[in-house]
């Protein structure tokens, strides 16, 4: 027991160590690589013990194994006493009558016309399972099973931590962009992490369209209806935020979203040299992104608009204006305003704005053992929730020439417990007062 | 906030702060009579509370959960209601002294920051989001009740004082079984919570700051459970540490986003 609080105690304490030492996760790599070789100290705490990654760091793995090998032997310790109390043998005359001393015990004066085989009945009707242990006593249990709380609660580790290996063994994330009417697979892009078990099987997802939505020039939801490409894949599905669209273990994820006007380059005569779009958002530098065509060292650049209050509907995009920057080799051949449709002459080609469509940034991930996760949260709560609200409860009943005692034990709330007993009294007196002569 | 709206809210955190002086008054200068008039001006103050809070809600089209001050005002209202029940279910008009001061300073915090109303942005717009508040909210306002009835319990056990024992045992079962009640729905919040990160970021748990606090937190809450289950923590001990516990739920709702930046859990997102 003292081993378990310990344990906690523990885990509690590298818990803090989690959110007061600088974690490598949350701290901009430039400040990490800096507090990281500050001096010998603190390189021996964020790097050798490898505090600066807690939760892979071989302490806290430590703690955690030494958390679930505790966890078995409370169960395996327990599991005895557990099923013995489950059989719900009922105590002798002679333990009834030591808890009928006991401080948690209620005296009545004996109501007329009550007599054992009535007392179970109302017992019963209060929803305890009754038994007659002696001919002048009564014993009642409630919530017999919410013992079973307790190795519910403590097997719910064990199914949560199935499901986390599980999700780490088979995580394999993904960002990818994609314009309106691209392909793309699932497992290409900027991958963010890589499965340990392999690379999982790729699919191929076509975006059809992307629905912003907005209120008052304010973005409050954002839709991509996508394709699973394979044969009997069945309808599209719209990923929204907060609502992925989802295949097996696929998730695909819509984060946000921005315009990519479709462009084609014509030489002199008329001829298409190139058809392409231009992902308009801001690099990491904070500068717009673009495209450069690289046998004419074409570069084109497009303004990108914010989704807000200036961000176009889709009944906008036949007609909006995007603002593009063209230059050859640093010099600029165009800088201005295009609308579908328009044509403007850069250098010895001409620029045609076909179309402005929607791109979305989307995260597609792949795991197993989300199942299981949520499995182990809904044993946990069910098992605290039936081992302590539901908890379990006997009541004897005993009839002696003292009159009528309730007593019984509790395991959590004495006092109300004590309240219930008498509720209990005050309801057979009660029914003994109204139905003196009623038979059993 | 409108001014109409402005007047009520400020007013509401008068009354509580009333209520809370009045109890203080009547115990350190043994006037009972005050504690009773306390209960009236709490019920008072609930009932504006409550009204502000319909106010809101009708007047953004959704539950009040943006923002701080929308999260300020739906907390401070569990913790209000919790209060106000047990403390007329438990017989205990005193909690509001211990407990109050949270909903105090929440509602205070919540009053000086951005109060605009605007729409439900698409990252809050989950069922889960409303499991997740909705158990954060009831597992804070019991943690505070637990540790509202530690500071009384703690204050009327004192050397000196001689209270029925009775009273004592009734103040000790309550901070338990609030605790109890506040474990489990703090499991809730937090199976709630990862399944919205699931839905929103991909991932169920990524060991953000806010996060960690609230793991850490439940653990706490579950060592504390532990040593009153099992170990038979009882009386001024466990009053401690439930008063000490009630840190690490004001570090998860507030701490992380005062002193931390890299946390995805922005509770200002309006």
């Amino acid at each position: 027991m003292r081993t378990t609080a310990l344990v906690l105690a523990v885990l509690a304490g590298l818990l803090l160590l989690n959110v007061v030492v600088p974690q490598e996760a949350t701290t901009p790599a430039e400040v990490y690589a800096e507090l990281a070789s500050r001096n010998a100290l603190s390189h021996f705490f964020l790097e050798t013990l490898e505090l600066g990654r807690l939760s892979r760091s071989p302490i806290f793995l430590s703690a955690l194994a030494l958390f679930f090998l505790n966890l078995a032997c409370v169960l395996s310790d327990r599991a005895r006493t557990t099923w013995l109390r489950l059989s719900a043998h009922p105590p002798t005359v002679a333990q009834l009558g030591t808890l009928a001393e006991g401080p948690q015990a209620v005296s009545f004066p004996l109501p007329e016309g009550m007599e054992p085989a009535r007392a179970t009945a109302v017992l019963e009707a209060l929803g305890y399972r009754a038994v007659r242990p002696g001919p002048g006593c009564v014993w009642g249990v409630k919530n017999r099973l919410a013992l079973l709380g307790f190795p519910l609660f403590h097997l719910s580790f064990f199914v949560l931590c199935a499901g986390g290996v599980a999700i780490y063994y088979t995580r394999h994330a993904v960002a990818t962009v994609a314009t309106e009417g691209q392909a793309f697979s699932s497992i290409e892009g900027q991958v963010s992490r890589h499965s340990p078990l392999g690379e999982p099987r790729p699919e191929r997802i076509r975006l059809i369209r992307v629905d912003p939505k907005l209120e008052g020039g304010r973005p409050i939801q954002l839709g991509a209806v996508l394709q699973l490409e394979e044969p009997g894949a069945g309808p599209p599905q719209t990923a929204w935020i907060n609502r992925p669209a989802e295949w097996g273990g696929l998730s695909v994820l819509v984060e946000r979203a921005g315009l990519a006007p479709v462009f084609r380059l014509q030489d002199g005569r008329g001829f298409i040299v190139q058809r392409f779009s231009v992902v308009a958002m801001f690099n990491s530098e904070g500068r717009p992104s673009g495209v450069r065509l690289d046998q004419d060292e074409i570069d084109v650049a497009v303004q990108p608009v914010e989704v807000g209050p200036d961000f176009p509907m889709r009944e906008q995009l036949a007609t909006f204006a995007v603002k593009v920057r063209v230059e050859r080799k640093r010099e600029l051949l165009f800088d201005g305003q295009l609308r579908p449709g328009q044509v403007v002459r850069v250098g010895e080609h001409f620029l045609a704005l076909e179309e402005v469509r929607y791109w979305v940034f989307l995260r597609l991930i792949q795991e197993r053992g989300g199942a299981l996760l949520i499995a182990g949260f809904l044993l946990a709560v069910l098992g605290i929730t039936f081992r302590m609200v539901w908890h379990r409860r006997e009541v004897g009943v005993v009839f002696d020439e003292r009159g009528m005692t309730l007593c019984g034990r509790t395991e959590y709330f004495p006092l109300r417990f004590r309240e219930e007993l008498k509720t209990i009294g005050e309801l057979l007196l009660s029914r003994g007062a109204k139905e003196p002569g009623a038979a059993a | 906030m409108s001014t109409p709206f402005a007047a009520i809210f400020w007013a509401t955190l008068v009354v509580y702060a009333l209520v809370v002086a009045a109890q203080l008054f009547g115990q350190i200068f043994q006037r009972p009579a005050w504690n009773s008039r306390a209960s009236y001006g709490l019920l008072f103050g609930a009932a504006l509370h409550t009204a502000l809070l319909a106010w809101r809600w009708i007047s953004t089209g959704h539950v009040p959960t943006m923002g701080t001050f929308e999260n300020a005002l739906s907390g401070g209202w569990f913790i209000v209601a919790m209060t106000l029940w047990a403390g007329w279910k438990q017989r205990h008009p005193l909690l509001a002294a211990g407990a109050l001061p949270f909903a105090l300073v929440i509602l205070g915090w919540g009053g000086v920051s951005d109060t605009r109303a605007g729409p439900l942005v698409a990252s809050l717009q989950s069922f889960w989001m409303y499991i997740h508040v909705f158990f954060a909210w009831l597992a804070y306002g019991a943690f505070t009740v637990a540790c509202g009835a530690g500071v009384v319990y703690l204050a009327k056990s004192r050397r000196g004082q001689n209270p029925p024992p009775q009273a004592l045992a009734r103040l000790e079962e309550l901070m338990f079984r609030s605790t109890v009640f506040g474990f489990i729905t703090d499991a809730g919040m937090i199976a709630g919570g990862a399944i919205w990160a699931k839905k929103l970021w991909g991932s169920y748990w990524s060991w953000d700051p806010v996060e960690t606090w609230s793991l850490l937190s439940w653990l706490t809450y579950g060592l504390a459970l532990h040593l009153r289950a099992t170990l038979r923590w009882r009386g001024r001990r466990l009053a401690w540490v439930l008063v000490f516990a009630i840190i690490t739920v004001l570090m998860t709702y507030w701490g992380v986003n005062l002193v931390m930046t890299a946390t995805a859990h922005t509770f200002n997102v309006g």
